[in-house]
């Protein structure tokens, strides 16, 4: 366990120690921060997005926005919390952008006012590539769950990427597990 | 179980965060019939999209160094076209007046402002002063200046 702390300390130390790099304007060493972060933060957004175009286009977004903003980063927190709170903000707008797209595009179709349009392929949520069980859940549940299974996050780490009160990071989780197992159970049915 | 019963009720019940996460922190994630409930971390994990089973993401660099750098190509071309803004816009205003002025020659100057009335202070003839006399046709733009001399008989008239 002591093992594993100090794993992290270390990589901590070197996310310091890169960023140091990134504030004297060397894009070298934010070169390193994407490379070992970028896989993850594309696995973040293709479980929020089920679009691997968007969730591309979020992680550059969340990444250049990461480097402008790197002054106001503050050292004591864990970076890639901070990483992962900006990508997950920029897959929200995706998202809202998706819905206001969709309803439009609802609208439209009811309205009989773009039937040609209508016969274009929409864009994301139907090329989805993951298993629908996920889109069941809120982008919310979705992402503590992801955090919580693939990162083994707690619910204080998750709550600073959500950006809300550990308490409520909990109850998200304890929603999405509760679906998930009911869904599962529902389809072995 | 009944307790549990009773908490998933109450959990349901009132909607507040505070007191679902109270339920929680006190019963749901302590007690093992309430966990059997909930999928676990292994369940989930395999539905989820892991990194390893993504292709690489090679673009990903490439596509932020380059918008970086348009950033910073960006900032300049904004400058220049500052500048290019600025210029035309006194170039706009040096024909704005040039066109004023050539319309309107002689609105600022003293002496259009007084062409409206015709005056003559002082006239000499010679080295002599002389009698001026101005007309002006009906309905004309033409303007008679006559200038006599002031003969010494006249002047003995007076």
């Amino acid at each position: 366990m002591a093992g594993v702390k100090e794993l992290k300390k270390i990589k901590e130390m070197d996310d310091n120690l890169l960023l140091r790099g990134c504030l004297q304007g060397k894009k070298e060493e934010f070169q390193q921060i994407v490379e070992k972060y970028g896989g993850k933060m594309m696995a973040l957004a293709m479980n929020l997005l089920h679009n691997r175009e968007d969730a591309e286009d979020a992680c550059q977004e969340a990444l250049i926005k990461a480097y402008r903003n790197l002054e106001s980063f503050d050292s004591q927190k864990n970076f890639k919390n901070w990483l992962y709170s900006i990508v997950y903000n920029r897959c929200l707008d995706h998202l809202r952008k998706r819905r206001r797209f969709l309803d439009f595009f609802k609208r439209a179709k009811r309205e009989h006012a773009l039937a040609a349009f209508a016969q274009t392929p929409l864009p994301s949520p139907e090329q989805a590539l993951t298993t629908d069980i996920l889109k069941k859940l809120s982008p919310k549940e979705r992402i503590s769950l992801f955090l919580w299974a693939n990162e083994g996050f707690t619910s204080e780490e998750a709550s600073s990427v959500l950006k809300c009160s550990p308490s409520t990071a909990r109850v998200y989780l304890f929603k999405a597990r509760k679906k998930i197992k009911a869904l599962l159970e529902k389809e072995n049915d | 179980m009944i307790k549990c019963k009773v908490v998933n009720f109450l959990f349901s019940l009132i909607p507040l965060k505070r007191w679902q996460g109270f339920l929680l922190s006190h019963h749901l994630q302590r007690c093992p019939l309430c966990q059997k409930n909930m999928a676990s971390a292994e369940q989930v994990k395999s539905l989820f999209i892991q990194e390893g089973d993504m292709e690489s993401v090679p673009g990903l660099w490439p596509a932020i160094r380059m918008k970086l750098g348009e950033g910073r190509v960006k900032k300049s071309f904004g400058l220049r076209r500052l500048a290019w803004i600025a210029g035309a816009a006194g170039l706009l205003a040096a024909g704005a007046a040039s066109i004023w002025l050539f319309i309107y020659p002689g609105r600022n100057s003293s002496s259009g402002r007084l062409a409206e009335r015709f005056q003559i202070n002082y006239i000499r003839v010679g080295s002599g002063p002389a009698r001026a006399c101005i007309f002006k046709p009906y309905e004309s733009n033409m303007i008679f200046v006559w200038a006599e001399r002031e003969t010494k008989e006249e002047e003995n008239d007076d």
